[in-house]
């Protein structure tokens, strides 16, 4: 009976202690650099971004990829034990997890190229710099649509042929939806009130709310829908495959999202996380970048690349003299919950 | 009397051995699943066990979240009827034809299960949509376009096709284990083959059926991806309320709630498919 009993033990133990042994904690960790990111284009992210910077820096890089949310979770849940350097990560979630504590402000001395990128995108309270953006317009069918839209009033207006859909709350151009339609129909982009009020007013009329890039493309594509506000990435594999594909800038209303490379808070590797914020702004990485995942730069030094520019036109090269803006991003944060439960409630209905 | 004593000690000996292969097995099950699951459920980031009732709370009374909760369980019951109706038969034939067909019947019942599920519900798109194939058909009918995408139907749908080869191979499981020799024998005894399905075939595949019935119910209602693209926003049901929690508010206590919902939904209907399965074997 005792032997028995001794075994199990000792198998527990041996459990234990692969358990403990499959989670070391990375201490003041100088080789390695563990960067979160988009689980979109890592091939080409690792290619572009993560390799040269291997071979400049002697760092190896890990990538642990996954959406904005899971990722920030993640974050939130080692907070105490971080073991991630660099995020990766959307404004609005960024938003978030500044709130939460999860990031560390940088010094601009060790990110000399924060001197240098477009100003809008150094933030403000001396987090992680934006390294992208990405335009709110609409997308639309061109052999459906017979004029280029002009305004967000394309959507409202009974007349308009084929349908549309419109973004889901949980997709980046959903919250900034909302905004754009504050903004051109209320007082202002803050005025969340009137863009939920009109988008509640067609949003019975819409075919779907949709959760996903693939989801509206496709949409586009069998014509289901003539037009659909999306972000001006969207459109760019369907306008460089030359497909009927359209993307209108409306004259007002216009808002953008931005994604911004953090450092973590209390990251195993700061310098390390503080050289690779800074090889990401560097405009030869910036136009590789742009070229191989579509990526607008933020330096006004790179190279930014003909199908953006048909895509989007000049706000592709310089979204804050185009009239673009993120919106207030501490409102979108922090009224997440609320407008989560007003979009179910009173627009998609 | 000595000998007696000894056999006791060999039989203690030989259940400590017993507990000592099992308990690798159980720590794993109990550090790897439950205890996980437990303090998700529990303890979210962010919140306690009391913010996680109270949001339960306000889940189970909100006049918005009820036809939600209402929803779900709709759509799983009637996925799984539908499952059962469809599924049986097909696992009645396949257990009653000749061994080198039902194998190849089986591997093409269970074919879909190997289709990637975007890749499935894109298909649906493509024949529920406005300009899809049955919306030709009814309209070149003269019936006028028909418009089933982003409906609870298009779900339904969906989720018979998703689950459907569960059902069968459960259905299946039980049935192939069955004599046919005892149906041949009701019938012998004069029953007529609707009393013979009735009374004999049936229940003896109770059991199996009604395990497909658990897993077909369990995977209705915690499905995320299917009903997310043929239900859209306006369809919301459980699982797809728990993303937009977990990835629109960050809100891990209202999302611990939805999911508790869920895992109290399933494992209901699991005690009760369970109790039905022993009654149906004692009788």
């Amino acid at each position: 009976m005792r032997r028995p009993v001794t075994a199990a033990l000792a198998g527990l133990c041996a459990l234990a202690a692969t358990a403990t042994a499959c989670a070391p904690t990375r201490e003041a960790d100088t080789d390695t650099l563990v960067v979160s990111t988009f689980s979109f284009a890592t091939e080409q992210f690792m290619e572009v971004v993560a390799e040269p910077f291997e071979e400049r820096t002697g760092i190896e890089v890990v990538l642990d990829t996954g959406n904005n949310a899971t990722r920030l979770t993640k974050l939130r849940i080692n907070k105490e034990r971080p073991d991630t350097d660099v995020v990766l990560i959307s404004d609005y979630y960024a938003a978030i997890g500044k709130e939460m504590g999860l990031f560390e402000r940088i010094d601009p001395e060790t990110v000399p190229n924060m001197a240098e990128i477009q100003p809008w995108a150094v933030d403000p309270e001396g987090y992680g710099p934006a390294y992208t953006f990405q335009l709110l317009g609409l997308m639309y069918r061109t052999d459906l649509v017979e004029e280029e839209p002009t305004s967000w009033g394309a959507l409202w207006d009974p007349e308009h042929p084929g349908g549309f859909a419109l973004p889901d709350i949980s997709v980046s151009a959903g919250p900034l939806m909302v905004l754009a339609t504050g903004e051109t129909y209320g007082s202002g982009p803050t005025d969340a009130d009137t863009g939920f009020e009109r988008l509640a007013a067609i949003g019975p009329d819409a075919l779907q709310f949709y959760s996903s890039s693939t989801e509206v493309s496709s949409l586009l594509e069998r014509g289901e829908i003539a037009m659909a506000p999306s972000l001006d990435n969207f459109a760019m594999n369907a306008v460089e495959a030359g497909q009927p594909i359209g993307f209108a800038l409306p004259e007002e209303g216009r808002l953008m999202t931005a994604n911004t490379a953090q450092i973590v808070n209390g990251a195993p590797n700061r310098a390390g996380a503080e050289a690779f914020v800074d090889f990401l702004l560097d405009p030869q990485v910036q136009s590789e970048v742009a070229e191989v995942i579509y990526d607008k730069p933020v330096h006004p030094d790179a190279q930014v690349t003909d199908l953006m520019t048909r895509v989007s036109g000049e706000a592709a090269v310089n979204p804050t003299e185009a009239g673009y803006h993120q919106g207030d991003l501490d409102l979108i944060a922090g009224e997440r919950s609320s407008w989560l439960d007003r979009f179910v409630e009173e627009v998609a209905r | 009397m000595r000998r007696a004593a000894n056999l006791t000690g060999v039989e203690l000996s030989r259940r400590g051995t017993l507990f000592a292969l099992l308990v690798p097995g159980l720590a794993v099950l109990l550090f790897g699943f439950l205890y996980p699951v437990a303090a998700t459920l529990a303890f979210p980031p962010d919140g306690d066990p009391a913010t996680v009732a109270r949001e339960t709370g306000s889940l189970l009374t909100d006049p918005y979240l009820l036809p939600v909760i209402a929803r779900t369980i709709r759509v799983a019951v009637v996925t799984t009827l539908i499952c059962l109706v469809l599924g049986f038969p097909v696992a009645y034939l396949i257990s009653r034809v000749p061994p080198r067909w039902s194998g190849k019947l089986l591997a093409l019942a269970i074919f879909p299960l190997m289709l990637n599920t975007v890749v499935r519900t894109y298909g649906w798109l493509v024949v529920l949509g406005g300009n899809g194939l049955l919306s030709s058909l009814t309209e070149g009918l003269g019936l006028g376009p028909s418009r089933l995408l982003y409906t609870e139907t298009a779900i339904v749908l969906g989720l018979v096709q998703l689950f459907l080869p569960l059902m069968i191979l459960s259905c299946y499981s039980s049935l192939s284990q069955q004599d046919p020799r005892l149906e041949e024998a009701a019938r012998g005894l004069g029953a007529s083959p609707g009393r013979a399905f009735r009374q004999v075939v049936f229940p003896l595949a109770l059991p199996g059926a009604l395990v497909g019935c658990t897993l077909v119910f369990a995977g209705a209602v915690t499905a995320f991806t299917t009903p997310q693209l043929l239900g859209g926003a306006r369809e919301r049901i459980l699982s797809t309320l728990l993303y937009s929690r977990v990835n629109v508010s960050l809100d891990w206590p209202a999302a611990s709630a939805v999911a508790l919902v869920m895992t109290v939904l399933v494992l209901v209907v699991s005690a009760l498919s369970s109790r039905l399965s022993a009654k149906g074997s004692t009788q």
